[in-house]
């Protein structure tokens, strides 16, 4: 729902958290999940199950997933979770996620996140800061992105030559080297200034969530053979706003009012940035007094 | 006199002791389907779907069933996961409706109605978005034994069910680090204690997935902390819900060692 509204130009919120998905794009997309849903060409993964299983039982045309579904994707998917004689021989093809305009494409961009939190004890934020930066480091990255199919998230893991050889090397096997996977993450690579993150804000979250809700009621309305018309949606509407709470957000969000109401910095905080910068100080003098002892020897 | 009294005297033990007779049987029938360990109610409520009509209803249809609660899986933000099973077959109650405080009510045996929609989840025949009603009535099932059916097209009937499995044998599993070890934490191994717990069973002619859930049965039951400490060649006797992934994938309960 979030790519096709990014896709069609059309409201999903703004950074500052204000709500924009309730509109008439949005009914149109739904009116579309409707028809397709209605005919069981379309379903979802909490209705119906993993995409890739439909797929590679021959049960589905197009199956889509993220970079890291593709590892479980295609005939010869190193990951597989359907028994083998269902599985159907095909060859697989991958492409961008379909597109309204495909010129000018558009693909969210998403995956696991990590966040270091304020704790009372500065030494774990410390120890969790270190933590995140040991993760970024080309070999936890290269390694992640070997077995899970998603893309580093450094330019400099990305451009590494271990990784550069890995991806030279797509159909040597159908494990580490499968194919599929390797070229959806070429995809997304080779399209990475047509990607897009959606804003963080008190209550994205339950805004995601609700967008994704959408879908999965009309689908599942459609199948109880239920009526999707005007009066459904607006009624479908209601019911997700108050779900999730979505009309007491208030369009607060990271710029907005909430950043007053936190105060200044406390002390501690202030400290551990101050420690932090202490530490990268340290770590960049070791580096250069490395570099220059390998450059007198 | 005296004869007169021995003669109501025993007149009195012969009308007390048939009284007590007849309290007991009432109050062995007091709750229909009787107390644990009784039968099951056959006769459905009004309005309500025999198995077999269950079983026939199309998925999307919806389905109103009465069942004994079998095993508690979870409750998250009022929606509760439960098996439940009654006299003819058992039933996947998945995100029913459901308060913390009628969750604590949804005790082993406990008699429900549950209204919903029929779905099915990667082979896994569940009942979702259902309402829970509580009735009178207590049945816990025995477990079926189901071994003789692995690998066959007839285990698929016993979906859900209690279900019992004796003398297979913990066949190796292959950690992330390529060692052959008795199960592992997740599917993959990637996990960490407390996680599902995932291993390997054979009946001497193949070798099957099976599963301790951890939102059932988790890190501290006797079950988690037993297949933990099961051996490769270990020959075991358990019992589980038969769950279905894609295929049987059964949730283990207990195990036992032989």
């Amino acid at each position: 729902m979030i790519q096709m509204l990014k896709q069609r130009g059309a409201g999903y919120s703004t950074d500052e958290g204000e709500i924009q998905i309730f509109n008439d794009d949005t009914k149109d997309i739904l009116y579309t999940v409707a028809e397709h849903a209605k005919t069981g060409a379309f379903s979802t993964f909490k209705i119906s199950g993993y995409p890739a299983n439909f797929l590679n039982a021959g049960q589905c045309i197009f199956a889509i997933d993220s970079s890291a579904g593709a590892t479980w994707m295609g005939s010869d998917a190193p990951l597989v979770d359907i028994s083998e004689d269902k599985l159907v021989q095909f060859e697989t093809a991958v492409r961008m996620v379909p597109q309204y305009d495909v010129e000018h494409p558009q693909m969210i961009s998403q995956g696991p996140s990590i966040c270091v939190f304020n704790k009372a004890d500065s030494q774990e934020v410390l120890a969790s800061w270190l933590f995140a930066q040991y993760l970024l480091t080309n070999d936890v990255q290269v390694a992640y992105a070997e077995t899970e199919g998603y893309a580093p998230v450094t330019t400099k893991a990305q451009q590494s030559d271990e990784y550069q050889d890995y991806l030279s090397r797509a159909g040597e096997d159908n494990d580490v080297h499968y194919p599929v996977k390797i070229e959806a993450t070429r995809i997304l690579m080779d399209n990475a200034e047509n990607t897009f993150v959606t804003p963080v804000f008190n209550g994205s979250t339950s805004l995601r969530d609700a967008s994704g809700q959408l879908i999965e009621n009309v689908a599942k309305s459609v199948r109880r053979k239920e009526t999707v018309d005007e009066a459904y949606l607006e009624n479908l509407f209601s019911d997700v706003l108050a779900l999730y709470h979505l009309d007491q957000l208030g369009g607060g969000g990271v710029g907005g009012a909430d950043k007053e109401a936190l105060g200044p910095l406390p002390t501690a905080s202030k400290a551990l940035i101050g420690v932090l910068g202490v530490a990268w100080v340290g770590i960049i003098a070791v580096a250069i007094s490395d570099e220059l002892k390998k450059r007198k020897s | 006199m005296a004869k007169q009294l021995n003669r109501k005297n025993a007149l009195f033990a012969m009308f007390t002791f048939v009284l007590a007779l007849v309290l007991a049987a009432c109050g062995g029938n007091a709750a229909s389907g009787g107390a644990a360990g009784g039968a099951p109610d056959t006769e459905k409520g009004e309005g309500v779907m025999t198995y077999a009509d269950y079983s026939a209803a199309k998925v999307d249809d919806q389905v109103v069933i009465e069942a004994y609660v079998q095993g508690k899986q979870s409750w998250w933000e009022n929606q509760a996961t439960i098996y439940a099973q009654d006299a003819d077959g058992a039933y996947f109650i998945y995100n029913a409706q459901c308060s913390e405080e009628d969750y604590a009510k949804l005790v082993d045996g406990q008699k429900i109605k549950v209204t919903g929609y029929k779905a099915e989840w990667s082979g896994e025949i569940e009942i979702a978005e259902g309402t829970i009603e509580f009735e009178d009535g207590n049945w816990i099932a025995p477990a079926t034994d189901v071994t003789a059916l692995l690998g066959t097209d007839e285990l698929i009937a016993h979906q859900n069910e209690k279900v019992a499995f004796a003398g297979l044998t913990i066949e190796p599993s292959t950690d992330p680090n390529g060692k052959e070890v008795a199960y592992l934490y997740n599917w993959d191994g990637s996990g960490s204690d407390g996680d599902d717990l995932y291993f390997n069973v054979s009946d001497g002619k193949a070798t099957y997935s099976f599963t301790v859930e951890s939102y059932l049965t988790g890190a501290g039951t006797d079950v988690y902390e037993a297949v933990k400490g099961l051996k490769v060649g270990d020959t075991v006797d358990m019992e589980g819900f038969l769950y279905w992934y894609e295929g049987a994938n059964p949730h283990i309960t207990s195990v036992t060692v032989k």
